[in-house]
């Protein structure tokens, strides 16, 4: 447990918080929702005269958004995309004027996912692909939307008979899905089949699965956060069943994300109030340089702590935030600073935790 | 799509207003009780005035049978004062007592000069007042309620148009409510103990008001024509919500099963009932909202949370409640039946009504005008309102009108093209995003609290605990008062300016009494320095002297940098260079701040004289009593007598003639308060600061529970118990000791019952609040659902927050500390939330199972389940089928999936259906479905034999349904024909085979004559010949192959 926890009660349940990418940890955007109006905000730590400023985000501009927000990712440094339980997707980008930041549409793609009844389907997750905006939804359907044009590029239409909860690159031109009922499926962009390249369940194919990350430097590590709080790792190389498969939360895993620079730091919350921090530093370090990118058997055995048998004995987990008493809602990390977004209309910003 | 609606004042009206001192006179003639010939002699001598010779009229009777008869004309009797009475009463009415009227007034009077309602028009009184000459004023007597009063001014409103003297109006109360009758002095009801002639003694003694009668104009704003031009005409009050009569039926029905109505939601469930029962012509509840009110063309914004508003002309209401109790503010007037103005107040909930019909509170006043708006619904002006409870704290209106002819049986049909449904909520000013961040913040605090209980015995650490728990509240609130003044500061455009100061004056009240509650009750203060504690809350709460103070400390050092100020202010007195100087010490002074103010008189630039520095001595010498000390209390009784001596003997001296602020505060330290109190008062805008000052310097060793007395004392010389506005009151109650009240009192104040809820539960844990005292120990005992206080305030504020949409969660929190009742409403109000997403769904699922609440979760599940398969989802609706266990629902969609398999031939999910795992043993329907499809895998794979195995398996065990019987026949064929050298089905498989196909055969005949269409049999019909030749070839090769078989 570490002190230097630094709350802020926002008046809105935040289902999305995301770092704005920059060398400062000084401004990220949130995302709302069950609310009546929900919003996007983009905060800013600012250097005043008073002590507490920089752990106290002032709202620099919101703007109003319909349905809950259900995903946040930045672009670049100042355009990000938003999606929302009304099945619309928007891009804006952040620019200044007059020392202010402002907000500003530059595309918005309505009804991208829909249902035959004419009811709005939600959008659970989207993320980048080069150019284009990857989007799944509740109804089954894969969409790709050209950031420029104003029809979608693509779309896969019951590539799932479930809803899909997330998606993630894979690698080159390949995404990975992640569904309610646990089964994952990796899809190739440039091929036009309807089907997926390959699909693999859970055993017994009872959770389903809420976020599915990779690791920063071995992009065929795959991490998925279950309904039941579980983490199964995965390794596509050799797709059939998960690696590991550990008991983390105790409830469903809202985000699950690596330290983007440094790959031996897991962060993960979930909805009973659990903000954990996973590292594996201090056991591996020196091995992960020295088997990267070598032959899988020798990762398997001693290489990456996510793969060895006893996962739980090569990494320490801390908890970095007293358990709250409503769900964590979404987490993210630049830096030395993790900022998450919770359900009783808070934000905490963490900082300066032991990063190695 | 609104209708805009005025009341706009007429006229005044003429009535008879009774003055009430006419008790003694009553009293005698109530004595002449004698023969009825006495009666009839005292009548003739003493209401000679109010009777119409017979010889002064001329009637004429239209026929000989009906009693209806015209008056012709009328002429003077020709003795002074003569003021003849028409006396109205429907012979149908109250009870019989109508006719009883009737009869004995016909006794009394000239029989036509008593009409029965139920023959004659009121208009016939019209027709008098015609031909009455104009010196004569005319008394009309209406017997019975208020809406009989009503119709006949409505009635007698003509008259003005005709160009008549309008009669006055006198009433005999047979009716339920009897406002206006109450407010005229007439009594509350009739009975039939009092003889009717005194009722001409009260007419001689009266004296004519008038009464403001007001129209109520439903016009249309928008294009669509409304069938009734409507116009109404009102004297006494009319409320747009919850009615007048509903509330009191609801009231009654309290009264007499009080046992249900202990919770706030049985409450609602029966003013629904009786909400519904009442049509009422437009009733609006939950309305602030939908509703635009201007009081003589000003908007009022600021409505909270009312369920009805009522306007009011006569300060009687409902059976005699007397709403506008509103005397001591400045902008609005007393209330009167003919100063041209309706007053206007907001009634917050049913409970509140019954809690104004026992006096116990007051309504919301929002204000006194002659013209009010509002903007509902057309149709539903048209045709009446009705509304039902929805979800939570949802009200949905919608326009409802009832059939009228209900004699007659036949329906009367009103058909609207746009009719419209209303769904109301309340706008709870906590709900606003400034007062969130409280709700959030204490909603942790208050989870956090529940460890506390753990230590049950009440030592030191846990009332240590307690106290900063308190603090904790109390910090939570100064930062939210913070945040807003930030926001505040910051947005200066001031628009909202005016919501911003609401929710401050609402944080400031809560954190005032929080404050005093804690001082007075968690702080473990030793009793005999009750003062300190108090004196403390008063300084944090009044720091203005103070601060003022220091300014002037500051602004003198600061001049010590550049040395000509200083000088300036030696010269010229700090007194005079600070308006504020003399006000500064004395407010420090009555706040016992001596030591500032010590420093402050130092300044003077008559510090050096004697009155000076004899005041200097004093405020050093003044003795301090501490618990800690080593001083007695008898003992510093005599130094306190003996210092006050010393400063009363130099007040006699005249020492401080000169200096009049000087003398004051000598005279309030050496503690003879009674000369200087109109002194006191100027300095003190409240009467618990003037109490405070006055208690400081006369009795500084007061015991808690005298501070009571005291209290009292100040308060009548400020204005009396009368006066006291809520916070007064709630810090009376405080100061009292009388807890439970002070409870009540926070209930009322607009936060929506936080300050209730999280002041009662801090107060149980530190084992402050004694049990309900209306509530004996039997009978709790008794009844074993008895929960104390705290909890149910604490289920109604859970229960409140449940019903926000986003404040559900923290909702729940509450709810999970009130056992079986908590449990129960949020068995209810969760499965009432609308989803918008998985995510959400899941969240409510996971909030259910965490709290044991299977049911809810499955019914949720359920509830998913049938939108996908409207959404024709069949995969998604299948899993959510998992989710809730639901075989039927599972079996059902196994069923759907293989029709369409029949039709089409394939499956639409085969990513759900090849990984059915363990799940698919929910029903047979869909194991079938899931082994069906290994099957397919097998043969898509080619692993004939095993396909093959399969399928007999499937066939043999016969839980496939007949339906797809002739399917699995048919996937059969391409492996009977397979040219393999090991026939794929043996010989028991084969006859197997062959057994369900003649089954499915003579099923077939069965229905084939009637039901079936001729091109399917034929299709079947080839189906099957091949089918039957396959087998026969198959078993023959079965045969040969397997000679050893015995069949």
């Amino acid at each position: 447990m570490v002190n230097n926890v630094y709350g802020t009660f926002v008046s809105q349940k935040i289902s999305k918080i995301r770092w704005k990418p920059s060398n400062a940890c000084d401004s990220f955007l949130t995302g709302s929702w069950d609310d009546e109006e929900n919003k996007i905000v983009l905060w800013r730590y600012t250097k005043t005269d008073s002590e507490d400023a920089l752990v106290k985000p002032r709202a620099q501009c919101s703007v109003f958004h319909d349905g809950d927000v259900t995903e946040l990712k930045f672009m670049d440094s100042s355009i990000f995309a938003v999606s929302s339980t009304t099945g619309c997707i928007k891009l804006y980008s952040i620019f200044q004027e007059d020392e202010k930041s402002q907000f500003k549409l530059l595309n918005s793609w309505k009804k991208v996912h829909s249902f035959s009844t004419g009811d709005l389907c939600p959008s659970t997750d989207i993320t980048f692909f080069e150019d284009y905006i990857v989007s799944v939804g509740e109804d089954g359907r894969i969409v790709l939307i050209s950031v420029k044009d104003n029809e979608p590029y693509r779309i896969i239409d019951n590539a799932d008979s479930c809803s899909i909860r997330c998606v993630s690159i894979n690698k080159m031109n390949e995404i990975l899905t992640g569904n309610s009922r646990g089964q994952m499926k990796v899809w190739d962009l440039r091929s036009f089949s309807h089907s997926p390249e390959t699909c693999f369940t859970l055993s017994g194919g009872q959770a389903g699965f809420t976020r599915v990350t990779y690791h920063p430097t071995q992009t065929h590590i795959k991490l998925a956060g279950g309904e039941d709080g579980t983490i199964t790792i995965w390794d596509l190389r050799n797709n059939k069943f998960a690696v590991n498969s550990l008991n983390a939360h105790s409830q469903t895993v809202s985000e699950l994300m690596f330290h983007p620079e440094r790959p031996e730091h897991l962060f993960s919350c979930s909805t009973n109030g659990q903000l954990w921090h996973w590292d594996s530093s201090k056991l591996s370090h020196t091995t992960i340089s020295q088997f990267a990118g070598e032959s899988s058997d020798l990762l398997e055995d001693t290489g990456c702590p996510w793969m060895s048998r006893n996962v739980k004995n090569r990494i320490t987990v801390y908890s970095l935030i007293q358990n709250l008493h409503l769900p964590i809602n979404s987490l993210d990390i630049l830096q030395n600073s993790v900022v998450c977004g919770c359900d009783n209309e808070a934000m905490y910003l963490i900082k300066d935790f032991t990063v190695s | 799509m609104e209708t805009l609606w005025i009341i706009r004042i007429l006229k005044t009206f003429a009535a008879v207003y009774v003055k009430k001192n006419v008790s003694t006179l009553k009293a005698v003639f109530l004595n002449v009780v004698g023969a009825k010939g006495e009666d009839i002699l005292a009548v003739n001598l003493k209401q000679i005035n109010f009777i119409i010779p017979p010889y002064c009229v001329t009637t004429t009777k239209s026929s000989r049978l009906n009693r209806k008869f015209k008056v012709k004309c009328l002429s003077h009797p020709g003795w002074d004062g003569w003021t003849p009475v028409i006396v109205l009463a429907n012979r149908r009415a109250g009870n019989s007592d109508g006719a009883y009227l009737l009869s004995h007034f016909r006794r009394l009077l000239n029989p036509c000069q008593v009409l029965d309602l139920a023959i004659h028009s009121p208009s016939l009184v019209i027709k008098w007042c015609s031909v009455a000459p104009p010196d004569v004023t005319l008394y009309v007597l209406v017997s019975g309620g208020d809406g009989t009063v009503a119709w006949v001014l409505n009635t007698l409103n003509e008259c003005n148009v005709k160009g008549v003297a309008t009669p006055a109006i006198g009433i005999i109360p047979l009716g339920t409510g009897n406002d206006l009758s109450r407010v005229l002095g007439w009594g509350k009801a009739y009975n039939r103990g009092i003889t009717l002639s005194s009722y001409f003694e009260k007419i001689s003694h009266s004296s004519i008001a008038n009464l403001d009668r007001w129209r109520i104009d439903i016009k249309s704003l928008s294009n669509i024509s409304i069938p009734r031009a409507s116009s109404l005409f009102c004297y006494n009050y009319f409320s747009i919500g919850v009615d007048a009569k509903v509330a009191l039926d609801f009231h009654q029905t309290r009264q007499t099963s009080p046992l249900y109505l202990s919770s706030r939601l049985y409450n609602k469930l029966l003013y629904t009932i009786f909400g519904t029962r009442q049509v009422v012509v437009p009733d609006y509840s939950y309305l602030q909202n939908r509703l635009e009110l201007y009081i003589d063309g000003v908007k009022i914004t600021s409505i909270p949370d009312v369920e009805s508003i009522v306007v009011v002309n006569i300060p009687s209401w409902a059976a005699g409640v007397k709403l506008w109790n509103q005397t001591n503010s400045v902008d609005m007037s007393p209330q009167e039946i003919d100063d041209g103005k309706l007053e206007v107040v907001g009634l917050y909930s049913s409970f509140h009504i019954a809690q104004l019909q026992i006096g116990m509170s007051e309504p919301h006043y929002i204000g006194q005008g002659s013209e009010i708006k509002g903007i509902p619904d057309p149709i539903a002006a048209a045709t009446g309102l009705s509304a039902t409870w929805t979800s939570g704290d949802r009200l949905t209106a919608f326009a409802f009108s009832q059939s009228q002819n209900k004699s007659k049986n036949i329906p009367v049909s009103q058909s609207y093209d746009k009719s419209q449904i209303f769904i109301l909520k309340p706008d709870i000013l906590l709900f606003d995003t400034l007062l969130r961040k409280l709700i959030n913040e204490s909603s942790g605090l208050f989870v956090s609290s529940f460890s506390l209980k753990k230590y049950d015995a009440l030592d030191n650490y846990q009332s240590n605990h307690l106290l900063k728990l308190s603090r904790k509240y109390r910090s939570v609130l100064r930062e939210s008062i913070e945040n807003i003044q930030e926001e505040n500061a910051r947005c200066q455009e001031g628009a909202d300016t005016q919501r911003y100061n609401n929710c401050i004056a609402l944080l400031y009240n809560l954190e005032f009494i929080w404050h005093l509650t804690e001082v007075l009750y968690i702080d473990a203060t030793p009793e005999d320095v009750a003062l300190t504690a108090v004196t403390q809350w008063i300084r944090f709460h009044f720091p203005e002297s103070e601060r003022y103070a220091r300014k002037i400390l500051q602004t003198i050092s600061e001049g010590d940098s550049s040395s000509e100020n200083r000088v300036d202010f030696l010269n010229e007195g700090v007194e005079n260079a600070f308006p504020a100087y003399w006000d500064t010490i004395t407010g420090l002074v009555l706040q016992g701040n001596l030591d500032l103010a010590r420093i402050l008189l130092q300044l003077h630039s008559q510090s050096d004289s004697d009155p000076f520095t004899f005041v200097d001595k004093i405020f050093r010498t003044m003795p301090v009593f501490s618990v800690y000390g080593n001083v007695s209390l008898p003992e510093f009784n005599l130094q306190w007598k003996l210092w006050q001596t010393n400063a009363a003997r130099r007040l006699l001296g005249g020492t401080f003639d000169k200096y009049p602020h000087l003398k004051f505060i000598v005279q309030l330290l050496s503690g003879d308060v009674n000369s200087c109190l109109d002194e006191l008062k100027k300095y003190c805008s409240s009467w618990y600061q003037a109490m405070v000052a006055a208690l400081l310097y006369t009795e500084p060793t007061v015991k808690f529970y005298e501070l009571s007395y005291h209290a009292h004392r100040f308060i009548q010389h400020y204005g009396g118990t009368a006066n006291l506005n809520f916070c007064d009151s709630t810090v009376l109650a405080l100061f009292e000791l009388d807890l439970s009240t002070a409870v009540k009192k926070c209930q009322l104040a607009s936060d929506g019952g936080w300050l209730a809820t999280h002041l009662t539960h801090l107060l149980t844990l530190s084992g402050k609040l004694e049990p309900d005292s209306n509530n004996s120990e039997e009978e709790q005992k008794q009844d074993e659902d008895y929960q104390s206080l705290d909890i149910r305030l604490i289920l109604e504020y859970g229960t409140l927050l449940m019903c926000h949409r986003s404040l559900w969660q923290v909702g729940l929190c509450y709810l999970d500390q009130c056992k079986e009742e908590g449990r129960a409403r949020q068995q209810i109000l969760l499965s009432q939330i609308f989803p918008t997403s998985d995510s959400k769904t899941m969240k409510i699922i996971q909030a259910a199972l965490q709290r044991g609440l299977l049911d809810v979760a499955t019914s949720v599940c359920k509830v998913e389940g049938v939108k996908c398969l409207r959404r024709n989802q069949l995969g998604k609706a299948l899993e959510w089928a998992f989710r809730s266990q639901d075989s039927a629902f599972a079996s059902h969609l196994a069923d759907q999936f293989l029709q369409h398999y029949v039709k089409k031939g394939v499956f639409d999910s085969n990513d759900l259906l090849d990984n059915l795992g363990s799940c698919m043993l929910i029903c047979d329907r869909l194991t079938f479905l899931g082994k069906y499809c290994e099957f397919r895998r097998l043969y898509i794979a080619n692993k004939l034999k095993e396909a093959a195995n399969c399928l007999n398996d499937l066939i043999a065990s016969r839980i496939a349904p007949k339906y797809f019987w002739l399917t699995l026949l048919t996937d059969a064929l391409p492996l009977l024909e397979n040219d393999d050298e090991v026939p794929l089905f043996d010989v028991h498989q084969t006859a197997n085979l062959s057994f369900c196909l003649n089954e499915l055969s003579s099923i077939n005949e069965g229905c084939m004559s009637s039901l079936v269409s001729p091109a399917h049999t034929s299709v079947f019909e080839k189906k099957t010949t091949l089918i039957r030749l396959a087998l026969c070839k198959n078993m023959a090769r079965a045969i040969c192959l397997q000679p050893t078989v015995s069949i």
